[in-house]
């Protein structure tokens, strides 16, 4: 009984995705490629694919850096300090979002790239504190000792045992930050301004409509991939480590 | 010395996150001047109509996602046996496809059924998109729960319902209170979902978004935001409270 | 080799909210097995860091052969240190784990190899079986043989060992002991060796420092700290004691055992009487204190019976062989000569 019912719960989860997936190869009952074709010849979604990318390596980067440097320093000893990169994460990200493009507004700042950018990073650095932070020991601080008192100085100690040991958990942060920002909508969405589209928020502006296309299908396809790739090459990392 | 290499985050974190926080609760206000006759319009009618919305669907997404997500966290976490690990990765997987994705999978299914911009659409749509949040806190406490608890419990005469409602039910009761609040939370200000199945459904969310991006009526909006954020950190404050008693 | 390898003058050190250690004075031997001992928290740890560099105290001085370190930095010191949770480096193999202090010092490639391979053939590892290997591949008690070698490998001053045998099962642990002692004895190196097992500080030391909220207690080798301890602490921490409380009367003692014959007084009035459950003879009558004794409980620890014997309301643990024959509630004599009993204030 239970185990009919885990399937039918699994079918759920799935039968949709695989049928945006399979349908996106799918013209008149022929399999083809042609609606991706499609995508690469519309010079709108280029561009879009563009926006989102650099918006993801960008982000990424920038909340990498921050977010690690920070985890690294409370390294699990201040609790209190800790809480502010977790409100990040519980809070809805509307209210985000709509809070950024006020803050934008009052300092007229200009929408678009920049503006989504600096969102995303804000967003990214929560999530990359508490990854790296889960990851680092606390054994850390006396593994750096033991460099110490081996000869190795302070920036001696931190290129080869610090950064070494805390890749891992950077890596898995970056994954995690690409993702979130490459298909993020919400935040995308208030704080960008005419002109600036990702490909989230193209397939938004069909979609919202109720309108379902071939071309959307393959686009989505394209899209859940690159996130899959991503869990994949997540998911690699996280069992090597172990 | 090394906490400052967290300055450059905390900054970044305050000016473009804390701080605009601030800057809403003042456009709630009236911001540049000052008055409260936005927070006594969201008492209209109207808006009191959109909350009871929010707070039907929101809740019958929480009780579904609950009654689907139990039996299957129970299975993965004490019955799945070698299947585990790769019925976990089913569960998880789901998080890394954005809910405009996932929502847009579930229309192209909707939209062959005849189902599109209905109310059990929008369920659908709701429970497919949050059933992943609700399994994964209860897979987490049903786990700790363990077999050796059940067994103790069979061994000193219990019955398998017996065991589930005096052992496993109330062990996992942190688990059902932090799933209900990952589902209820979000669900309340979901804007996503009921715009793209439901048609003309509105909600919190909804709402909020005519307000901002169409209506360009900031203070009302931020007024709306205001008051769902107050019951968020209600919700969130609750929560806390709750885990520690559970810790003692 | 003449001279001291490590000595600390009045070295004290506070953190934010409490002082770690208080006016420190050591001075230890080039070649020498020393132990410091001290219960969790005593500051045992922060004297060690001093030493190794990783902490600078806020008053006295620091020298290790002959010179002054007091504030010099923990990688320009040449210190090995073991540290208690080994803090090998877990993204390197064990070869590259004790090669890394030779690398940082830009030694040749050459010299590397071999110096590593001794190493690890000090510590009793393979070096051809071992050297590839993960540390999470390797055993508690492999893990600890890495450490060792990594911090011989530079060749220290001084190696510092900081509970390094506290993970370890007992039987592990006593072999490791004895592999310490072998180590030191073929790299003839100082070795400071922190700890709160009193029997691990007693049988490997040429001589221990007993330390206690940051203080010094005593200094001396493991016979004169277990024969002589220098205050209650000391005598309480190392060993089983019976303490006796006493009242000076006539030149002798008055306690709640009765009259107690003692060889030496130092002035106080009231005084604890310390003795060591094995002075104690049961049976025994041409003692200088004899006394009346039921026995309350007996237990047989290998070879030797532990004996609680009540003298009046007065509870007395004694250590005597399995020879003997006692039973509980038996009426027996004991006694102790008044040389082996130590006399504290109170």
């Amino acid at each position: 009984m239970i185990r009919f019912l885990v399937l039918l719960i699994f079918m759920f989860l799935y039968i949709p995705i695989v049928y945006v997936v399979a349908s996106s190869f799918i013209d008149g009952g022929e399999i083809t490629t042609k609606w991706f074709v499609k995508l690469f010849e519309d010079r709108d979604i280029v561009r879009s694919f563009y926006n989102s990318l650099s918006i993801a390596l960008l982000s990424t980067l920038f909340s990498v850096i921050l977010g690690s440097f920070a985890a690294y320093a409370f390294l699990k000893t201040n609790k209190r300090f800790e809480s502010l990169f977790y409100t990040p994460i519980v809070i809805p990200e509307i209210t985000e979002a709509l809070s950024l493009l006020l803050f934008y507004r009052l300092l007229s700042f200009p929408l678009g790239f920049y503006s989504v950018l600096l969102g995303h990073i804000a967003f990214n650095i929560a999530f990359v504190f508490i990854i790296v932070n889960a990851r680092l020991s606390s054994q850390l601080r006396s593994i750096e000792d033991a460099s110490l008192t081996l000869g190795a100085d302070e920036v001696q100690t931190f290129l080869r045992v610090t950064v070494p040991i805390a890749m891992p958990g950077i890596i898995a942060a970056s994954l995690i930050a690409f993702t979130l920002s490459w298909d993020n909508f919400i935040k995308t969405v208030f704080t960008t301004g005419p002109g600036f589209q990702t490909l989230p928020l193209l397939i938004w502006s069909q979609a919202a409509r109720g309108v379902v296309s071939p071309s959307l299908n393959a686009l989505t396809t394209l899209m859940l991939f690159v996130s899959l790739f991503l869990a994949y090459l997540y998911a690699k990392i996280s069992t090597k480590r172990e | 010395m090394r906490h400052f290499l967290a300055l450059p985050a905390i900054i970044y974190l305050l000016v473009l996150f804390y701080l605009p926080f601030l800057i809403t609760l003042l456009y709630s206000f009236g911001f540049p001047g000052f008055t409260l006759k936005h927070y006594s319009e969201i008492l209209d009618p109207l808006y009191l109509k959109v909350f009871i919305n929010s707070l039907i669907l929101a809740s019958i997404t929480t009780v579904l996602c609950f009654i689907l997500a139990y039996p299957l966290s129970y299975y993965i976490a004490l019955k799945a046996g070698k299947w585990k690990n790769f019925l976990l990765l089913l569960v998880i997987l789901p998080f890394w496809i954005s809910f405009l994705l996932r929502t847009y999978a579930i229309m192209t299914l909707l939209t062959p059924l005849g189902l599109m911009f209905t109310f059990p659409a929008v369920v659908i749509g709701m429970v497919y998109d949050y059933l992943p949040f609700m399994i994964l806190p209860l897979y987490a406490s049903l786990e700790r729960v363990g077999r050796s608890q059940i067994e103790a419990s069979y061994v000193l005469g219990a019955k398998p319902s017996q065991t589930f409602l005096k052992i496993t039910l109330p062990l996992s009761k942190s688990g059902i209170f932090a799933g209900v609040l990952l589902v209820f939370i979000p669900a309340l200000g979901e804007f996503v979902v009921p715009t793209m199945l439901g048609g003309t459904y509105a909600t919190i969310g909804t709402i909020t978004w005519d307000l901002f991006l169409r209506y360009h009526n900031w203070w009302k909006g931020s007024a709306l935001s205001v008051v769902y954020m107050a019951l968020v950190l209600l919700a969130i404050t609750i929560y806390i409270k709750r885990s520690e008693r559970i810790e003692l | 080799m003449e001279g001291f390898a490590v000595e600390l003058d009045g070295v004290s050190k506070s953190y934010s909210n409490f002082e770690a250690v208080r006016d420190i004075k050591l001075k230890i031997r080039r070649g020498e097995f020393f132990s410091i001992l001290g219960p969790s928290g005593s500051g045992k740890t922060t004297i060690l860091r001093l030493i190794a560099g990783l902490l600078y105290p806020d008053k006295g001085s620091i020298r290790l052969m002959g010179e002054d370190v007091t504030f010099v930095p923990a990688y320009k010191r040449n210190v090995g240190m073991v540290f208690q949770d080994l803090a090998l480096f877990p993204h390197l193999n064990v070869f590259e784990n004790v090669a890394y202090g030779l690398k940082v010092r830009k030694t040749p490639e050459e010299e590397i190899k071999r110096k590593v391979k001794e190493c690890l053939e000090i510590v009793n590892l393979d070096p051809e079986k071992f050297g590839k290997r993960k540390i999470n591949q390797l055993s508690g008690g492999q893990q600890q043989r890495v450490a060792i070698a990594r911090a011989l490998a530079i060749e220290p001053s001084v190696l510092l060992l900081d509970e390094p045998l506290g993970s370890l099962d007992l039987k592990l642990r006593q072999h490791m002991m004895s592999e310490l002692k072998r180590i030191q004895k073929t790299v003839k190196t100082t070795l400071v060796y922190v700890t709160h097992d009193q029997s691990e500080a007693l049988i490997m030391s040429d001589r221990i420092a007993v330390i206690n909220q940051g203080s010094l207690e005593q200094i001396g080798t493991p016979a004169e700290i277990y024969e002589n301890p220098a205050t209650k602490f000391v005598a309480e921490f190392i060993g089983e004691m019976n303490f006796i409380p006493a009242e000076v009367y006539n030149g002798g003692l008055i306690s709640e055992i009765g009259y107690i014959k003692v060889s030496n007084l130092n002035g106080a009035k009231r005084v604890l009487v310390a003795i060591r459950p094995e002075k104690i003879k049961i049976g025994c009558r041409n003692l200088d204190n004899v006394y009346n004794a039921v026995v309350e409980e007996v237990a047989y620890v290998g070879g030797f019976l532990s004996v609680k014997a009540r003298i009046n309301d007065f509870c007395l643990k004694c250590l005597t062989s399995s020879d003997l024959r006692v039973e509980e509630n038996q009426k027996v004599e004991l006694g102790w000569r008044a040389d082996d009993a130590i006399i504290f204030e109170a």
